[in-house]
């Protein structure tokens, strides 16, 4: 028996997460479905005069909901995998930790994205005929879904943080993910007042030669290699080595 | 079946076992007794799985089971005390969706079994009480026909007639080829369906033996006063219960509350007498 990867248990383990985790998707489309809805009306009722801004607000309104709970996701999705109560059965399920790994980043970062996406612009169609603004557009065609490669990368980037997160702590993990991500901030300001302090203090720092570097393509590829590859698959790795050595 | 070599496990600083070892074999329902924080859910974990010995191994079914491989879980079953029932979802489809990943999971065990405990498998999880969820579990449990069972406290939260029902079923599913461990503070639930015997102290095993073993080195009775020596004593209605190191080769049934309170009140004398 191959006990690190078996397509067939791989597809059992997706139906099974699949199965178990409708509520939870239902519970998700709602709050984002509903939130999207309530922004919207909102934006609406204060601003009745002007339409002339909806058809954008529409989208950057949508684009945030989908980013946010694409980005919570996991800590919905599979808040309790690893809580001692309610974790054992997902432990001791037969099947590979890179199964259950696989599936859960598949529920969180390509279904989960998808299902909110969906559902948010099948509720625009469904508003569509109540739009009373001139030029009024589907957000279905409205998007350039060339341009958004860029934005699903980032999503997921950012929806890895969290992802690891919920991996690596077993209780409050909101707070702990908020705290260990504000500890992080604090380090890296004070990490770059400390450069910035050194730089200045020998006197060698060249802002002309710094802002040429900063605005090359180079460096712009390199950045878009660091944050939206190399982050987010890194995350991820950690993330799978943290799950299988995971005690409950 | 099961081999504990030098094992250590510890939480943090609190040390539950230093340098312990044993072996269980197939085709036995192992009892597992202890006091509170002696281990018993410890030890049913590291063997699951689910923790990592600080030192030593633990081999069960002939694989390392930290490594959570799919061909040992799927030959392993854990029922722990308490649980988290899967939300909002029926039983009878828990059970199709989680039964596809044990190879020898049989449905119409899992309703027969269901409908001796007197589970609707049509109700969700949420609509059952604690009782009836570890029922649901017990039955999805026995029905996989895995090799080995672990439950920690499977009597905690059933009624009366469930605990009889719970024991008649474990006697009809044991065989040669599975192997059940019981952790339980409830002997008497237990009392005539486990054998061997383990009892765990703080640290160590005090005893790992077969009940035709114990009743050889041990006499159970009733006296009208406590003799010398006794291991263990305790007033009754017509004199005192007693426990003795069984000299003369008498046969007495015994009585397994009685048993752990000799092993615990004389922890030297119980390895001494047992070889441990």
């Amino acid at each position: 028996m191959n006990n690190t990867f078996n397509f067939n248990r791989f597809a059992m383990v997706l139906k099974k997460d699949a199965q178990d985790l409708a509520s939870q998707y239902i519970k998700l489309v709602l709050i984002v479905a509903g939130a999207f809805l309530v922004a919207f009306l909102l934006l609406a009722i204060g601003n009745p005069d002007n339409f002339s801004g909806y058809n954008d607000a529409r989208k950057v309104i949508a684009a945030m909901f989908i980013w946010g709970g694409t980005v919570l996701a996991p800590l919905q999705l599979y808040k309790r995998h690893n809580s001692r109560l309610h974790g054992t059965g997902y432990f001791m399920l037969p099947a590979s930790q890179l199964e259950k790994w696989l599936s859960m980043l598949l529920h969180c970062a390509a279904v989960t994205p998808i299902v909110l996406l969906s559902s948010i612009i099948i509720i625009d169609m469904f508003m569509y005929p109540i739009y009373i603004w001139e030029n009024k557009t589907l957000l279905l065609t409205s998007y350039d879904w060339h341009e958004t490669h860029y934005a699903v990368i980032s999503i997921l980037a950012s929806q890895a943080v969290f992802f690891l997160g919920n991996i690596w702590f077993q209780r409050a993990k909101v707070q702990k993910i908020v705290g260990a991500l504000s500890v992080l901030f604090v380090m890296y300001i004070i990490l770059m007042i400390i450069l910035s302090s050194i730089t200045a203090l020998r006197g060698t720092h060249n802002y002309a030669m710094h802002f040429i570097f900063m605005n090359t393509p180079s460096y712009s590829v390199l950045q878009t290699v660091i944050s939206c590859i190399i982050a987010p698959t890194g995350i991820w790795a950690v993330s799978f080595i943290r799950m299988k050595e995971q005690q409950l | 079946m099961i081999t504990i070599n030098d094992l250590k496990f510890s939480y943090g600083r609190k040390v539950v076992f230093e340098n312990i070892s044993f072996k269980m074999e197939l085709g036995k329902i192992y009892g597992l007794l202890g006091e509170n924080g002696a281990g018993k859910t410890t030890l049913l974990r590291i063997i699951a799985g689910l923790l990592f010995p600080n030192e030593g191994s633990c081999t069960a079914l002939g694989a390392d089971p930290s490594k959570r491989w799919p061909s040992f879980l799927q030959e392993v079953f854990y029922l722990p005390e308490e649980f988290g029932a899967p939300h909002n979802t029926r039983v009878e489809r828990f059970a199709k969706n989680t039964g596809c990943f044990y190879p020898s999971f049989n449905m119409d065990s899992f309703c027969e079994y269901a409908k001796v405990f007197d589970v609707d498998i049509t109700s969700r999880f949420t609509e059952l009480s604690f009782g009836q969820k570890k029922k649901a579990m017990l039955a999805f449990g026995i029905a996989t026909n895995a090799k080995l069972m672990l439950f920690d406290e499977p009597t905690n939260g059933l009624d009366i007639p469930s605990k009889t029902q719970f024991r008649k079923l474990i006697a009809q599913a044991a065989s040669n080829e599975r192997t059940f461990i019981i952790s339980t503070h409830q002997v008497r639930d237990l009392e005539n369906l486990i054998d061997p015997i383990i009892i765990l102290d703080y640290r160590d095993v005090l005893l790992n033996h077969s009940i035709k073993d114990i009743s050889e080195k041990l006499c159970f009775g009733i006296r009208e006063q406590v003799p010398d020596g006794a291991l263990y004593s305790e007033p009754a209605l017509n004199g005192v219960y007693t426990v003795e190191e069984n000299a003369d080769g008498k046969e007495s049934r015994i009585n397994m509350e009685h048993l752990f309170n000799a092993a615990m009140a004389n922890k030297a004398r119980f390895k001494k007498i047992f070889n441990l």
